[in-house]
């Protein structure tokens, strides 16, 4: 029997399975619109360009910049996400505490979730990005979310048995102009014993 | 300063055209900074190597949005001020963990006109010792001479 990721079904023997139905109520169910903490600010810009080893006069040299036709400094698109990130607080509160900022949007409810059943490893897969229009320095991004697709059961992973999950991501200037479309496949697992045993300290 | 100069013009490209390679050092510093100072992601897998095993990881590791900047960036330093992505789609295999060495190529696979705009779709590759980091394709737009 094949599944919807083209892979072979794995139960685990040792451990029982998450029933889908705990989540299924919650997949496909966008967020509110989410505001900023911040502007997007020079300085958040000059950041990202000095680690990515990133020269374009756009984001950083403001003469230029005006004498473009955008009349001022742009963000890097692949930056969109960076702006809606929490600030330091919510964000530690969230992977360390489990303290979501915003705990009643779905996704965040299956979190919780997954969470509890011991899926603790969390791993980024794959990433994509619609860009629509560009972001000026000034701009304000609020952004939805929605976790799109969940797997239904477990698979085996090269870190342990795991499951599968698209969040949606949707993000807006102050102006509700659409900037980007985004997609994020995440894989959440349970980390094998040995490895549980060996970092177990 | 000539920007126009250092524009790569839609003229210009042809598929099959390889991009030249670009090298970043991936230690714990790259990987920490990347997540925390320029993306802003302060989950602590990225940056706290207790933390990250404790989360059934040998090591710290890149975060995704580290990742798709530098691939990114090594595509738009290629193009120039004049050039704008327009998609990018990445998949990550193995993760980058501290004393490692990332190298990042692309070619163009495609080159196409498209609502007035002048766009090419590349093939990338970020490779680690372990074997690819991140692969995908981007769509980008670039200036036409004239």
């Amino acid at each position: 029997m094949r599944n919807d990721y083209g892979i072979l079904r794995f139960d685990s023997p040792k451990e029982a399975t998450m029933d889908y139905s705990k989540v299924e109520h919650l997949i496909g169910v966008d967020s509110p619109r989410h505001p900023p903490h911040d502007v997007v600010s020079d300085t958040d810009v000059d950041h990202w360009c000095q680690y990515m080893q990133d020269t374009n006069p756009i984001y950083t040299d403001e003469e230029y910049a005006k004498t473009t036709e955008h009349k001022g400094l742009l963000a890097p698109s692949a930056m969109v996400h960076v702006f809606c990130l929490g600030s330091l607080r919510p964000c530690l509160e969230q992977f360390v505490e489990g303290k979501f900022q915003y705990p009643t949007d779905p996704n965040n409810q299956v979190n919780v979730i997954i969470e509890e059943e011991g899926y603790t490893g969390v791993m980024a897969t794959a990433q994509t990005q619609q860009h629509f229009k560009s972001i000026k320095v000034g701009d304000e991004v609020f952004w939805t979310l929605q976790m799109a697709k969940f797997s239904t059961y477990d698979h085996l992973s090269r870190q342990g048995v795991g499951r599968k999950y698209t969040m949606l991501y949707q993000f807006y200037n102050q102006h509700d102009e659409l900037l980007c479309k985004q997609s994020f496949d995440v894989l959440v697992y349970r980390p094998p014993m040995v490895t549980r045993r060996l970092y177990a300290g | 300063m000539d920007q126009a100069a250092q524009n790569v013009y839609w003229d210009d490209v042809e598929i099959k055209q390889d991009l030249p390679e670009k090298n970043r050092k991936i230690d714990t510093t790259t990987i920490a900074m990347g997540a925390t100072w320029a993306t802003h992601d302060f989950m602590p897998v990225h940056h706290d190597r207790d933390f990250a095993q404790s989360k059934g990881a040998p090591d710290v590791f890149m975060n995704i949005l580290t990742s798709n900047g530098l691939i990114s960036t090594y595509l738009e330093q290629w193009a120039g001020p004049g050039a704008r992505i327009k998609e990018i789609s990445i998949k990550l295999s193995v993760p980058n963990f501290p004393n490692d060495n990332m190298a990042m190529n692309a070619r163009i696979t495609r080159k196409w006109e498209e609502g007035g705009e002048h766009l090419i779709e590349l093939g990338f590759a970020g490779d680690n010792q372990m074997g690819p980091h991140a692969a995908g394709t981007a769509i980008m737009s670039l200036p036409k001479k004239g």
